[in-house]
C-alpha cells in the first residue's frame, strides 16, 4: 500500500477537524496509508514568522521535513499556507546553503539533521497526479450529478511557483481542481476572479473589515458569473473565509445570499461515499441543497 | 534576512505588481511598486515607516507577475523584519510570533479541542508531544 505523511498543520485539527476526517477517509478509500507525524509543528504561515525572523521560520518549518525524512515518506497537506511555507522554506534552504547550514547548526544541539529529501504535496496535486483522475472516477459511489462548483485553488497552492515541485500549466488559469470536480461528476466552469485572493491570512488578523470586503468582491463575482451550487476550496485557510466569512458578512447584513462551501477533500469524501454529518460536521452554511442535488433532487 | 535592497534594483517601475494587487484594488494606499521604488532609491527607512507594508496579504501575485522576477513579497518581508526589529509593527504580529515560539503551533490543541475531535471520530493530538520539546526550546531561545 502506498504511504503518505498527513501534515495537518494548525488550522485543520483545531478549526476544521471535519477536513481531517475527510482526508483520512479518502486516503483509505483510495488505498493510501496515511502516516501521522507525531511532534509536527506549525509550518509557520507567511504572515507570521517569515515576515519577522527568516532563520526561526526555516528552523520551525524544516522540523516537519526532518520528521518526514526520518520516516522515509513524502507529505501531503490540505492547507495552502502549510503547502506554501514548507515548500518555500525548503526552496530557500536549497538556494541559500548558508541558511540550511545555520538551521543544521541549531539542530545539531538536539541531534537532528535537515537533509531535505521529503517532498511536500497538496491534496490538489496529490489527487491529480499521484492518484489520477481515472482512479478517482473508479471509486465514486455518489456521483455529483452535475453539481455546479465554483473552484478556489488558493494563492499559496499556486504561488510562489518557483518553490513548487508540481503545478498548473498556467497558474493564472488553474484547471486541476476543476478536472477533479468533473471526475467526481460535477461541473466546474472557469470564472474571471478564480485566482483572486480571498483575503484570509495576515490581512484577516490585521484588518478584518478589509479582509471580508476583499472576500465579498470575489464572492459577488462567483455569484454573478456562475451562481454555483457550492464553492469548492483547495485550502483550509480559504475555507475558513468562504464558510465562516459568509456567516460574518451575513451577521453584519452585508451579504444577502449564501453559497455552501467545502474543502476539496470533503467534496471528494462525499462522492466516495462518506457520511455528510461527518464530512461537514463543522460547516456553518447548510448543505441541504448540495445533498439533494447529489441524490438527484433539484 | 536573505534579501537586500539590491534585489530590487532591476525594477522597471512598470506597475504590473500594483495593477495585479487585490489589496491595492481594495485600498489604493497600498502601492507595491512605490514601496519597491523607495527601496531601490535607498529609502528603506521611508518605506518601513509606512504602515501599509502590513496590509500585504502575501498572496505572491506581484512576484509572479513581475517581468523582472523581483521577489516583491519577500522584499516586503525584508521591510517587515526590519520594522519589527525597530518596534514598528502592529501588536498582532508579535503576538502570533510569540504563540508560535512558545507552543510551536499557532493553535495548540487543548483537552476541549480533543473532546471535539474524538466526537468527530478523530484521534487525540497531544498538546506537547515529547518530539516537540526540542523545537519549543530552540524557538524559545531565539
Amino acid at each position: 500500500m502506498k504511504q503518505v505523511g498527513l501534515f495537518l498543520g494548525c488550522n485543520i485539527p483545531f478549526n476544521r477537524p471535519d477536513i481531517e476526517y475527510s482526508a483520512r477517509y479518502i486516503l483509505k478509500e483510495l488505498g493510501v496509508d496515511a502516516v501521522d507525524l507525531e511532534g509536527a509543528s506549525c509550518c509557520p504561515a507567511f504572515g507570521t514568522m517569515p515576515s519577522l525572523d527568516i532563520e526561526g521560520w526555516a528552523a520551525a518549518s524544516a522540523w516537519n521535513l526532518v520528521l518526514a525524512d526520518e520516516k522515509g515518506i513524502d507529505l501531503v497537506t490540505g492547507c495552502g499556507s502549510c503547502y506554501g511555507s514548507l515548500n518555500e522554506a525548503k526552496h530557500h534552504m536549497e538556494s541559500h546553503p548558508e541558511l540550511k547550514e545555520k538551521v543544521n547548526q541549531i539542530y545539531a544541539k538536539v541531534g537532528k539533521e535537515y537533509k531535505g529529501t521529503a517532498k511536500i504535496s497538496n491534496f490538489i496535486n496529490f489527487l491529480y497526479e499521484s492518484v489520477g483522475l481515472e482512479n478517482i472516477k473508479a471509486k465514486v459511489k455518489n456521483n455529483l450529478n452535475g453539481l455546479k462548483c465554483a473552484v478556489q485553488t488558493g494563492c499559496h497552492n499556486l504561488w510562489p511557483s518557483r518553490a513548487y515541485p508540481s503545478n498548473e500549466d498556467n497558474t493564472f488559469y488553474p484547471k486541476r481542481m476543476r478536472e477533479i470536480c468533473e471526475a467526481l461528476g460535477g461541473a466546474a466552469p472557469h470564472y474571471s476572479a478564480i485566482t483572486d485572493c480571498c483575503g484570509m491570512g495576515a490581512l484577516r488578523s490585521n484588518a478584518s473589515d478589509k479582509s471580508l470586503a476583499l472576500f465579498k468582491k470575489k464572492l459577488d463575482v462567483i455569484k454573478e458569473e456562475l451562481d454555483p451550487d457550492i464553492c469548492v476550496i483547495g485550502c483550509s485557510s480559504c475555507l475558513l473565509q468562504f464558510d465562516g466569512g459568509q456567516a460574518l458578512l451575513a451577521e453584519q447584513k452585508k451579504l444577502n445570499y449564501q453559497i455552501p462551501a467545502l474543502h476539496l477533500v470533503q467534496l471528494t469524501a462525499l462522492a466516495l461515499g462518506a457520511d455528510v454529518d461527518k464530512v461537514a460536521a463543522f460547516a456553518k452554511i447548510p448543505l441541504n441543497g448540495v445533498i439533494n442535488k447529489i441524490k438527484g433532487g433539484n | 534576512m536573505l534579501l537586500s535592497p539590491n534585489d530590487a534594483q532591476s525594477c522597471l517601475k512598470c506597475g504590473k505588481c500594483t495593477s495585479g494587487c487585490d489589496i491595492n484594488r481594495l485600498d489604493p494606499s497600498f502601492i507595491p511598486h512605490r514601496l519597491i521604488h523607495l527601496v531601490t532609491m535607498g529609502m528603506v527607512a521611508d518605506s518601513i515607516s509606512e504602515y501599509s507594508i502590513w496590509k500585504c496579504s502575501t498572496c505572491f501575485t506581484c512576484s509572479e507577475r513581475c517581468p523582472q522576477r523581483i521577489k516583491v513579497t519577500e522584499i516586503l518581508w525584508m521591510l517587515k523584519e526590519k520594522a519589527f526589529k525597530e518596534g514598528k509593527s502592529p501588536d498582532f504580529v508579535s503576538k502570533q510570533s510569540e504563540i508560535i515560539k512558545t507552543h510551536a503551533k499557532l493553535f495548540p490543541i487543548s483537552d476541549k479541542d480533543n473532546a471535539r475531535r474524538q466526537k468527530a471520530g478523530l484521534p487525540v493530538i497531544e498538546e506537547y508531544p515529547d518530539g516537540l520539546a526540542n523545537l519549543r526550546q530552540i524557538l524559545g531561545d531565539k
